[in-house]
């Protein structure tokens, strides 16, 4: 046995999963059944080719329409509504979710893991509440009285172990708990790879190719191989298939922010190397206007590109970590482009994403003795925030912004990228 | 040898917004509501206002701001029942306006300074 599961943490967990978040938010709004609706939320009701960013479970089941199908793929059928997001409402409602749970623990015990996905700890409010059952039909309860909407909760012993519960048994049965002892039938026998947490289409593949096709496999492969092919990665791996996590609750993103990053799904594909750099010069503004809203400067920038899938797809990731933090637009631009140019091989681009991480506070950070206009080209970020605070995002945008390629205006109303 | 890499895998892209929401309910926990307090309380609150000021004795107040309880000690200046306001001056000589309504507590123990 790889592990020896006494001397690992048995917590109760509970990863509780909003059902079709989006859609089951809209429908009641609507005055609708979650459960029996047929609902699709669409980014944009009038473009026949708008992502379908939810549907309600019977949605799925009988017309077969999941997250990420195409609006003219929707069946004219007059039981179906439309309907288009409202992204702030569907914040709030999670927040006040959020504060259901911290009705039963406190809020260092609850790790809100997106919208829809939280985890909670209960190993202390037994006393109180019951056993880790209880509590989980508990909240499902109230989360159908007071919201009106379904959710599935998994529990387990550490955070992975309750969130594979949820992805691979209590979507479907509603609430179940593993233990370290049904790893063997429960978690073993899982093929394709790509159903576990954590693996991807691109890394099942490359699992393929070594031979190993179910999560047993994984779990019975050499270690130092694995190490040798994924390094950390590996590691993580192969412990995960044996359903060990060591982490602790606790979202580090709700104490301080590690890292600022933007990316995006273009709307077309673009060819033009010109295009692209417009693109992205939008989005290094919005990084460095995110970190500047905190005050903070980061050292190191990361640059995805994924290319179209017309082209064959693909893409990169790379980083590059400077000496001096910094949070001026044109200082995260110039690394991009350079990051750009190096991996950037002449494909179509559909998707971008930039980050800035290893962050400090900007106080601290030492001025160059080399660069006498430096303080001058910190404070411009500044200033331009507070411009664009005071008179709306619009008031002040980069002639870029008004080519064709530019993509800051259109986006300038949305919330995560969709409808507020 | 397990090497974990800790919380790192379940940081998820939130959307900025989302974040904000939940600081804001965050920092609203360590709030607190503003007291009621009875007729008998403002009644004691008066005699000691009228006992300090015949007296010019220093006294501690308690008043609540923006979800917290905060506490001032000095002598009381004036009374400006207009704006129904104390005027105290702390030790530092600073002058101070207090709403009534914003007192919570009014005592005459608290630890004298030593100078």
């Amino acid at each position: 046995m790889a592990a020896d599961y006494s001397q690992l943490p048995n917590d109760k967990i509970l990863c509780v999963d909003i059902k079709s978040f989006y859609a089951s938010c809209s429908a009641v709004m609507l005055g609708l059944d979650p459960l029996t609706c047929y609902l699709a939320v669409v980014g944009e009701k009038e473009r026949p080719g708008s992502v379908v960013l939810a549907a309600s479970p019977k949605m799925k089941k009988e017309f077969g329409i999941k997250t990420g199908s195409r609006l003219f793929e929707i069946p004219k059928d007059p039981r179906i509504q439309i309907a288009e997001p409202n992204m702030s409402t569907y914040l709030r409602v999670s927040t006040e979710i959020t504060k259901l749970f911290n009705r039963y623990v406190p809020m260092e015990a609850i790790h809100v893991y997106s919208v829809d996905e939280s985890f909670i700890k209960v190993d202390g409010a037994f006393l109180l509440w019951g056993d880790v059952r209880e509590i989980a039909e508990k909240i499902k309860d109230d989360m159908e009285r007071e919201f009106q909407l379904p959710c599935a909760i998994g529990i387990g012993p550490n955070m992975l172990m309750a969130k594979l519960c949820l992805d691979l048994e209590a979507k479907k049965k509603g609430i179940s708990e593993w233990t370290y002892q049904d790893i063997p039938t429960k978690l073993w026998p899982i093929s394709p790879l790509k159903k576990m947490w954590g693996i991807g289409s691109r890394l099942e593949k490359k699992l393929n190719r070594m031979g190993i096709f179910s999560v047993g496999q994984l779990a019975r492969f050499d270690l130092e191989k694995l190490e040798t092919k994924f390094g950390v990665m590996g590691n993580q791996l192969y412990y995960h298939a044996w359903g060990v996590d060591l982490s602790t609750l606790g979202a580090p993103i709700l104490k301080g922010q590690i890292s600022f990053g933007k990316s995006q799904i273009l709307l077309r594909d673009y060819k033009e190397e010109e295009e692209i750099k417009h693109v992205l010069l939008e989005m290094c503004e919005e990084v460095a206007r995110r970190a500047r809203t905190q005050k903070k400067a980061g050292r190191t920038i990361s640059l995805g590109v994924g290319y179209s899938h017309e082209d064959s797809g693909g893409g990169f990731n790379r980083s590059k970590t400077v000496v001096e933090p910094t949070n001026v637009t044109m200082d995260i631009y110039r690394i991009c482009l350079q990051l750009f140019h190096e991996n950037y091989i002449g494909k179509t681009v559909r998707q971008l994403s930039i980050t800035l991480s290893n962050v400090v506070d900007d106080q601290n950070v030492q001025l160059s003795l080399f660069e006498p206009n430096g303080w001058k080209k910190r404070k411009i970020g500044y200033v331009v925030d507070h411009i664009r605070q005071k008179y709306g995002y619009n008031a002040l945008l980069r002639a870029i912004s008004y080519t064709d390629a530019g993509t800051a205006l259109q986006r300038s109303h949305l919330i995560g990228g969709h409808k507020g | 040898m397990i090497r974990d890499r800790g919380n790192i895998k379940w940081v998820s892209m939130m959307l900025p917004e989302h974040v904000k929401l939940l600081r804001e309910y965050n920092e609203s926990l360590n709030k607190i509501k503003k007291p009621v307090l009875d007729e008998q309380k403002y009644e004691e609150f008066n005699i000691v206002v009228c006992e300090a000021m015949e007296e010019n004795t220093t006294l501690q107040f308690t008043y609540y701001q923006k979800g917290e309880s905060k506490k001032l000690i000095g002598h009381i200046h004036d009374v400006n029942l207009l704006k129904n306001e104390l005027r105290i001056i702390d030790s530092f000589g600073q002058k101070h306006s207090l709403k009534l309504e914003d007192i919570i507590g009014i005592g005459k123990d608290y630890k004298e300074e030593s100078n």
